[in-house]
């Protein structure tokens, strides 16, 4: 347990470099001593500059306001490639090579917002965080993006015009793979998925 | 006959993804990284698929038949992409599940499937590359398949659409 001093202390340092630490968190970490680090965080929020939006997260949030995916926008930030992230990713979590391949697809899933970003491995989050060069803080709430259908204005009435082949189950069956691999299930729970 | 313009959507595409990626060699065009690093969808290639290939908007993902040639697979990916671009954006919708290009091309009367055509056209052979080829090479059709990594078909029609050749003959 830290004491409140230096538990404020961390807080405000952070503050001023232009993070968003959250309260919630350093509150937690006060324990019996949470009452009077949230005397001191109260007062200092009171008079502390608001700080200038980061240019990555306004980046982000336009991204998402448009119905595009705010993972991607802060890649191409970094001008950075899927297989560049993926690499980084490979290498921080110690993925063996044969499974870089399901890698990417979980990483693609998640910056497309197909996967619940708040289900992440920490380790996962942080490893991203360090190569996108944002917060951990920032990734969960942008790992989703709405979907065109979730976006797009819905018409009440629509002729379908595409020829529609396959059902999503059935396109889904194709990517049915060997689900007993330990450690394929292993890299899967670093995703979320149980 | 003036030229049919092409879609300037793909060209501001190709626009953005050299914006992000400076580096890139200019041709091929890289149309799955297209896909994949700009745009962020998933592009996978299935056997048996019944088609040359699908987009499912929800997942973000490009379906392409694997068992087709490299060159046709490219037109699919860059088909599929025009159907992101112009047809599933935020700003115009649809609630298809499925968007998908036939294996026949005699299917492709459907106007959003001649869009993405066209769209797929601009984006494998941009209007003003295919322009300096054939001021360097000629109008020569093999030539600049090899050049755009796209089959003869494509680039053939691609050359009648800019006024470039005659009509090609029917396979």
């Amino acid at each position: 347990m830290s004491n409140p001093e230096s538990l404020f202390e961390e807080f405000a340092r952070r503050y001023h470099r232009g993070e968003h630490p959250d309260p919630i968190a350093y509150l937690l970490r006060a324990g019996s001593d949470a009452d009077a680090l949230t005397g001191m965080i109260d007062a200092f929020l009171i008079l502390a500059p608001t700080p200038m939006p980061d240019a990555q997260l306004v980046a982000a949030l336009t991204a998402w306001a448009r119905g595009d995916a705010p993972m991607v926008t802060l890649r191409h930030g970094r001008h950075l490639t899927i297989d560049a992230v993926v690499a980084h990713l490979r290498d921080a979590l110690e993925i063996p090579e044969r499974l870089v391949g399901h890698l990417k697809d979980l990483y693609q899933r998640l910056e497309g917002g197909l996967l619940d970003a708040s289900r992440i491995d920490r380790r996962v989050l942080t490893a991203l965080a360090e190569i996108l060069g944002v917060p951990t803080t920032l990734l969960v709430p942008f790992g989703g993006a709405p979907t065109p259908d979730e976006s797009m204005p819905r018409a009440s009435s629509h002729t379908p015009v595409f020829r529609t082949t396959e059902r999503r189950s059935e396109i889904e069956v194709a990517f049915v793979q060997n689900d007993d691999d330990p450690e394929r299930l292993t890299l899967d729970a670093l995703f979320g998925i149980a | 006959m003036p030229p049919r313009p092409g879609d300037r959507r793909a060209l501001d595409v190709l626009g953005d993804y050299d914006a992000i990626y400076p580096d890139r060699t200019p041709l091929p065009v890289p149309v799955v990284s297209i896909a994949e690093d700009l745009l962020g969808l998933r592009v996978h290639a299935a056997p048996d698929l019944g088609a040359s290939g699908l987009l499912v908007p929800r997942d973000r993902l490009i379906l392409i038949n694997a068992d087709e040639p490299v060159e046709r697979q490219r037109f699919t990916v860059a088909h599929e992409i025009g159907h992101w671009v112009v047809h599933c954006g935020a700003r115009t919708g649809t609630t298809n599940a499925t968007l998908c290009r036939a294996v026949s091309q005699e299917s492709h009367t459907d106007l959003r499937e001649r869009e993405a055509d066209s769209f797929g056209a601009e984006l494998l052979m941009p209007t003003p590359h295919v322009y300096e080829a054939v001021a360097v090479t000629g109008a020569n059709v093999d030539i600049l398949a090899e050049t755009f990594a796209v089959s003869r078909q494509a680039m053939s029609w691609r050359l009648f659409n800019l006024r470039l050749s005659h009509a090609p003959e029917s396979p």
